[in-house]
């Protein structure tokens, strides 16, 4: 039964992957990823992800505290925020969440606020999207690792 | 930071070769601690071994603590404690390891910012594990590469100082790799700086045991230098008053006795012309160059176009049959860029004057009306001179074909601002102008049509390296060839972005680029743009054809005729020797690859494709539309170039005058209009051109 379980949880675990791809909230390089995970590294993924949440929503922080001040004018440093939060997002594969970026940091070079201001909200919300489905995706993950870890000790 | 253990490699400077790549020693640098994350493991996966830190200063003291205990450096661009590019050159440069850059951004700027400053690769995030599988092979070559350089570049130097001489080194080097030549250039052009500043180190070193600054000529020391020679009379000018006239602090008559001994090469060129009277006037207008960086470039330059105008000057056949053309175009390019340079306007005006008083048709009075952008800026510090030399030297008969070509040199000059500004806007340019295939040439020419003050250089040979690496940025392969001129130019440039040695660079690279046509484009896209040309049409319709051209030259190449070519080449190699600049190299690796083509009816486009490295002269004869015309040109041509090649700056002049000598040949068409054209009608010119 626990096998069963567990092979449920996989099959849970493809069809989110899988409809994540579809929507293309991740990509190619989100399976790299999971390509990197061995034995040396078996946490890789999710140890990768979770620095990406501490970071992403503390440049999500600085990004809005920079928006939201009267005076903005710093769009360089806006930028800078920008481009780390760009280049993190896309080596994890995280296809929709560049996407706005790159619309941002557009926005951003022509010192368009409020372009800018529209593409902040978008990026908070397709980071949220992406946080709940990654964190959906480790729950499963973890309960199919305790399925099949309970799994081997019953079959010595 | 993590240090990996050696895994079973030789802890030697260099990974056992028959393991290598793996176990190949990479230092990887990145603020993001995600991105390292990720770098780390993917490299781990490729079997190298991997240090990160997350820190720029720390990667530095730990490659400085010991250079040999890494293989590869790959560093993020944007780093809050040191500028990715500064960690490149530093590393680059004085530690000779590959550096790798890595950014999210893609911007052509950066990219081409990348290359001019040395990196190995540019390498976009998210980065996969199939590129970094194969960045062993940067270790290789620069390996390769040191070992060259090591043989070659004293030569190399030495050369430089003899004008006319040792042409087929440096035309060798033009067949070197792209790397190769790219990094030789920016390690001569380098050495040729760090040398000075080593030996006036060494020198310093015994009398107070200190090992003083390197001393770097900027511009504003440069004119001063100027300004003491000048007073002193050239004759007179010896390095103990100078310093004592430059009263500069902390500057050794070492220092100034060697940067006097490159001066004077070019003050001797620069008294062999009669009519210029301004021969003071250039080199004030040589000091006065402030604005373009590095001296040594412009010293170049300003040596080139001294050298050229002489050349010119006295070179009766050229004079004969195009009323001295190439002086024209010389005096006239070198007036034209130089008052682009300040304003479009004035230079609009002095070419004018310029041609008036050389009874030039109203043709000149059209490109004057060309809204050529403040163009050159290297070629403002000579423009006095040269005016004043044009003016008097220039016979009064102008062919149509002479006349296009200050018109063209005009153009060309425009491109001025070649800075690295100017050059990455050109990249970044829409490649709607060029529309070809080449990738991103036409972003050359639309670059150049526009705001930027580079008109683009029709003056290929100048002008085009620079613009050359500009329009490369926008196409990754491009950017290679571009790059690589980049970078040798703005090793000397520094971050000057109208600094003329850039431009001067900027050719050698060119020719040795890989043979990315599009980086020729690039290249070929500016120099078309400069003058104007509806080369931009005309790439587009070569551009497939260009493409089978290897070398930017040979986007010139198309442009020359082909005996003109040969002939460009062969002056340009010798001159490339003689000049010190890399912007002799340049432009002879692009004349190496074949004409300066930069003007090519659009038949050539056809040849071309032919023409692989062949100097296009022959192909572009065929693409030229009109046969017997060009058959003239390239008589013309052939003359032109036989005289202007002398210095690199003829390149530029002759790339530019090709098209007014065919053209003037086509006339008609060609001529109406066509070339008062604007950038903009640059479009419809080709048009009819090809129609």
């Amino acid at each position: 039964m626990l096998g069963l379980g567990a092979d449920r949880l996989r099959a849970d675990m493809n069809r989110l992957l899988a409809l994540l791809f579809h929507q293309g909230v991740l990509d190619e390089q989100f399976l790299q990823l999971q390509q990197l995970q061995d034995e040396s590294s078996p946490n890789f993924v999710s140890e990768v992800v979770n620095i990406y949440f501490h970071e992403s929503e503390k440049l999500l922080r600085n990004l809005r505290g920079l928006l939201m001040e009267k005076e903005f004018a710093d769009y360089k440093k806006m930028g800078i925020h920008l481009n780390q939060f760009m280049g993190s997002s896309s080596s994890i594969g995280a296809k929709r969440v560049r996407n706005v970026c790159v619309a941002f940091r557009a926005a951003s070079e022509q010192t368009n606020r409020a372009g800018c201001l529209r593409a902040l909200e978008l990026l908070e919300h397709e980071y949220c999207y992406l946080k709940n489905k990654l964190h959906e995706l480790f729950q499963i993950e973890q309960q199919r690792a305790l399925a099949a870890g309970v799994r081997y000790p019953m079959q010595n | 930071m993590t240090v990996e253990d050696q895994r079973g490699s030789d802890g030697g400077k260099y990974v056992s070769l028959d393991r290598f790549p793996v176990g190949m020693r990479v230092l990887a640098v990145d603020d993001d601690p995600i991105c390292l994350k990720v770098l780390e493991n993917l490299l781990r996966k490729c079997q190298y071994q991997v240090t990160t830190t997350n820190q720029a200063v720390k990667a530095l003291k730990m490659l400085v603590e010991n250079r040999n205990k890494f293989d590869l450096v790959i560093s993020d661009v944007n780093m809050p404690d040191m500028d990715g590019f500064k960690l490149l050159e530093l590393v680059g440069l004085d530690m000779e390891l590959p550096v790798i850059m890595l950014s999210a951004h893609s911007d052509t700027k950066l990219v081409m910012k990348g290359v001019t400053h040395g990196a190995c690769d540019y390498l976009l995030k998210p980065v996969r594990i199939e590129e970094l599988k194969n960045i062993w092979q940067h270790v290789i070559r620069r390996r390769k590469l040191d070992t060259k350089d090591q043989s070659k570049s004293p030569n190399h130097d030495k050369a430089c100082r003899e004008n006319g001489e040792g042409g087929k080194g440096v035309a060798a080097t033009g067949n070197e790799d792209q790397n190769v030549k790219f990094n030789r250039k920016r390690k001569d052009q380098n050495k040729d700086e760090e040398e000075e500043g080593e030996e006036k180190g060494r020198e310093n070193e015994d009398p107070s045991t200190q090992k003083k600054p390197r001393v770097v000529w900027s511009p504003e020391l440069h004119k001063k230098f100027v300004a003491a020679v000048h007073q002193l009379g050239v004759d007179k000018a010896f390095p103990k008053k100078i310093l004592d006239l430059m009263n500069v602090e902390g500057l050794t008559r070492e220092n100034v006795a060697s940067h006097l001994q490159k001066f004077r090469g070019y003050l001797k060129k620069a008294s062999m012309v009669p009519a210029i009277g301004g021969k003071d006037t250039s080199y004030m207008r040589t000091g006065a160059l402030e604005g373009f960086g590095d001296l040594h470039s412009l010293a170049g330059s300003v040596r080139l176009a001294n050298t050229a105008l002489s050349s010119s000057l006295t070179h009766g056949r050229m004079l004969r049959r195009l009323n001295s053309p190439a002086g024209l175009t010389l005096t006239g390019s070198t007036s034209t860029g130089l008052i682009q340079l300040s304003n479009p306007q004035n230079l609009s005006n002095s070419v004018k004057n310029l041609l008036q008083q050389t009874k030039c048709p109203n043709h000149l009075v059209d490109i004057s009306a060309l809204n050529n952008p403040t163009g050159f800026t290297v070629s403002s510090g000579l423009q006095d001179a040269r005016a004043a030399v044009a003016s008097s030297s220039t016979a009064p008969n102008y062919s149509s074909n002479t006349l296009m070509l200050p018109g063209i040199a005009q153009q060309t000059h425009s491109g001025g601002a070649l800075g690295n500004q100017s050059s990455v806007r050109v990249a970044a340019s829409d490649p709607k102008a060029f529309d070809l295939e080449i990738n991103d040439s036409s972003n050359f020419l639309d670059h150049n049509h526009c705001n930027e003050s580079w008109q683009g250089a029709v003056q290929a040979s100048k002008f085009p390296s620079t613009a050359f690496p500009m329009s490369g940025p926008s196409n990754q392969g491009q950017m290679r060839c571009n790059n690589l001129v980049i970078s040798s130019t703005t090793s000397q440039i520094g971050k000057n972005p109208h600094n003329f040695s850039s431009a001067s660079s900027l050719p050698t690279p060119l020719g040795d680029s890989r043979g990315d046509i599009e980086g020729q484009d690039g290249f070929i896209g500016n120099i078309v743009h400069t003058a104007n040309f509806t080369a931009r049409q005309r790439w587009e319709e070569h551009g497939k054809d260009n493409q089978g051209l290897n070398q930017n030259s040979n986007a010139i190449n198309s442009f020359v005729s082909a005996n003109a070519i040969n002939s460009l080449n062969q002056s340009l190699d010798q001159n490339n020797a003689g000049c010190s600049q890399s912007f002799n190299a340049s432009i002879l690796d692009e004349l190496n690859g074949g004409t300066l083509s930069v003007f090519q009816p659009s038949e050539i486009g056809e040849s071309a494709a032919d023409t692989k490295t062949e100097p296009s002269g022959n192909y572009l004869f065929e693409q030229a539309k009109a046969p017997d015309a060009l058959q003239d040109s390239y008589g013309l041509i052939d003359d032109i170039i036989c005289a202007m090649m002398k210095q690199c700056v003829h390149c530029v002049y002759i790339v530019t005058a090709l098209p007014c000598v065919i053209q003037g040949q086509n006339e008609t068409t060609l001529m109406d209009g066509e070339f008062g054209l604007d950038t903009c009608s640059l479009g419809s010119w080709m048009q009819d051109f090809t129609a």
